[in-house]
């Protein structure tokens, strides 16, 4: 007597299309409309997550995904309603990646959270990991023309106001019109920028330095750092860059310009120093935090292993024992506007006692995802009224000092406004929290001091790509097309060539050279 | 790049491919009983019904069941009676068995 089919080894943890990174090496140059959606599956197998998707050509494809099950369900629970965005082109019902060669597509489902815009192509580094494939020979140049129209565009598409805009490249600051564009930006109703930068020019030069200063309290810089290592450095930079970034995060540090540091972790090379770099973080004033970032395979990198690799939940779950508990996993939730997988963040607060907290730790994660519920479908009007000014900066002193409860219902709005801005900056928070100029002075101290945002951003290559994730990015890089300013899913535009040809600098550059350079996906 | 170079075992296929025919064993395992009972039956019919009574049997008077409806009544009498078709049944498949490998 037979009895009946055996259980499956794996377990389904949920149902997605993906692609074949197989496909995608052997012919990285096809057109997009060319590019097979798959059907496949998230599975738990030994304890960790794989991507599995059958190939038409390459049979089924199998990828580490994520190390830790347990975690990425508990990012899973934070969910909230998305926003309405509105599609760079109208009827565009294309099936992804290709709906983007015409932007946004109708079936996007989230708006842009964070424009980021490429304005140059070249690097004063030539570093051995790079997504935007950026050396010092290449010549793309946005102009400060190029870089406004497409902001203005995505303006005309957001109702008027952009969260957030980070400027990008390449080596932003060595654009020869940055100033312009900074202040280009500045003029417009963005409510932060940032600055994503390696930090070698703002080591030495001092105008560069007070442009940043000067306009602190809407401009924050992400600056690229990787660990303490020489090692690290040699691995992802090809140089020994410890004293320049150490020099480029006391000058912003001692210039009161709020910094994350932005971590690139990969296994085996700087993954043991994840701890050490959000303690840093903590310890140094007005850096604001720390991303970490998992290494990813597009664009320049050496070799990822797609079946052994660092990701967002072991980054989450290195976090307490490379602390010593200061800062465990569950201080941290999926960012609840982009897909869990994508983000997650947490903040971390300092009592006068010298102790930090965890915003979540503080309200409670019950409470909280019960708020969610309750703010993910509230309208909130995008000015900032007294009484919310006043309600965020009481919420903030009382979370910061010992003799009002921690516990306060109004600390719940602080995160209400969190998810609502999309991940606050630093200098947002301290504007919220700030009435008069006269109280500016103190309460950015406090913050610069007392407040850290810890995140964790992994993004997608070929072995890592789901549909479902793209259709939820809220960030979004500025494009045009032949037609027309848009935008397009960052993780999407770094890993299909054709979309990282209508990045600003891009497009400046002759038609022959664009689709020449060579890239080396890490599979 | 160096650590892992497979998959998961659990991802290898262990079912069988669509390319391999249907198998209909089931009916060659039907032709071979009805074989069977064409050359044993009717002792082996005996044997087997009257084992499973007699197993019933057992059970029920285990479980108080005195009395039958059948003619016979007493299920003691029923149990003998179900024996001797038993020892009958399988005494003749025996030698019928025996007499086909012969």
């Amino acid at each position: 007597m037979t009895v009946g089919m055996p259980l499956r080894e794996d377990r389904i943890h949920r149902y997605v299309n993906a692609f074949c990174p197989h496909c995608h090496d052997e012919n990285p140059d096809m057109t997009l409309e060319e590019v097979p959606r798959l059907s496949g599956y998230l599975a738990e197998a030994e304890g960790q997550v794989w991507l599995v998707r059958g190939c038409p050509r390459h049979g089924k494809v199998v990828t580490h995904y994520d190390e830790d099950p347990e975690i990425l369900s508990y990012l899973e629970r934070w969910t909230a309603t998305t926003k309405v965005h509105i599609p760079d082109t109208p009827g565009n019902f294309a099936p992804v990646p290709a709906a983007y060669l015409e932007g946004l597509s109708e079936m996007q489902t989230q708006h842009t959270c964070i424009l980021l815009e490429d304005i140059n192509e070249n690097c004063n580094l030539r570093c051995p990991t790079c997504y935007a494939d950026s050396m010092p020979e290449l010549t793309g140049l946005a102009s400060v023309a190029d870089v406004m129209a497409n902001i203005d565009q995505r303006l005309a598409r957001e109702a008027g106001r952009i969260d957030v805009l980070m400027l990008s490249g390449g080596e932003p600051t060595i654009h020869p019109q940055f100033r312009e564009i900074l202040e280009g930006a500045l003029q417009r109703n963005v409510v932060r920028v940032l600055v994503n930068t390696n930090g070698v020019t703002l080591s030495r030069d001092d105008a560069l330095l007070e442009l940043l200063a000067s306009n602190r309290d809407r401009v924050e810089v992400y600056l690229q750092f990787d660990g303490f290592k020489k090692e690290t450095y040699l691995h992802h930079r090809a140089a020994d860059l410890r004293t320049i970034k150490e020099r480029a995060l006391q000058r912003l540090s001692s210039a009161g310009v709020f910094t994350t540091l932005t971590m690139t972790a990969a296994l085996g090379v700087n993954d043991d120093e994840i701890g050490a770099v959000v303690l840093h973080a903590l310890e140094t004033p007005f850096v604001g935090g720390v991303c970490i970032q998992p290494v990813f395979g597009s664009g320049r990198s050496t070799s990822i292993n797609p079946l052994e690799r660092l990701t967002h939940t072991g980054v989450l779950k290195r976090l307490g024992p490379q602390t010593s508990d200061v800062v465990q996993w569950d201080d941290l939730t999926a960012l609840p506007c982009s897909h869990p997988h994508c983000a997650s963040v947490g903040y971390m607060l300092r009592t006068d006692a010298g102790e930090w907290r965890s915003l979540v730790g503080v309200i409670g994660h019950d409470r909280l995802a019960a708020h969610l519920d309750l703010v993910s479908n509230r309208i909130i009007d995008p000015e900032l009224t007294s009484e919310l000014r006043e309600l965020v900066k009481t919420s903030l002193l009382g979370l910061l000092s010992e003799q009002t409860s921690l516990s306060h219902p109004t600390v719940l709005d602080l995160f209400r406004d969190v998810c609502e801005a999309c991940d606050l900056g630093l200098s947002t928070l301290l504007k919220m929290a700030t009435g008069s100029r006269r109280q500016a002075k103190a309460m950015r101290e406090l913050v610069g001091t007392r407040i850290k945002r810890i995140t964790v951003k992994p993004f997608m290559d070929m072995n890592t790509m789901l549909e479902e994730r793209l259709l939820q990015c809220c960030v979004h890089v500025g494009t045009k097309s032949s037609k027309q300013n848009q935008c397009a899913p960052f993780c999407a535009v770094q890993a299909w060539r054709p979309l990282g040809d209508m990045k600003l600098p891009a497009v400046t550059r002759p038609t022959d050279t664009r689709t020449s350079i060579p890239v080396k996906v890490g599979s | 790049m160096s650590g892992r170079t497979t998959p998961p075992a659990a991802f290898e296929p262990s079912y069988p491919s669509q390319a391999t025919p249907f198998d209909p064993i089931r009916l060659c395992v039907y032709s071979t009983i009805a074989l069977l009972a064409w050359l044993l039956t009717p002792a082996t019919v005996t044997a087997v019904f009257s084992g499973v009574a007699l197993v019933a049997y057992w059970r029920a008077r285990r479980a108080g069941l005195v009395k039958s409806r059948c003619k016979l009544g007493d299920t003691r009498l029923v149990m003998a009676y179900l024996g001797v078709l038993f020892l009958t049944g399988s005494g003749l498949t025996l030698y019928r068995v025996l007499q086909l490998m012969g």
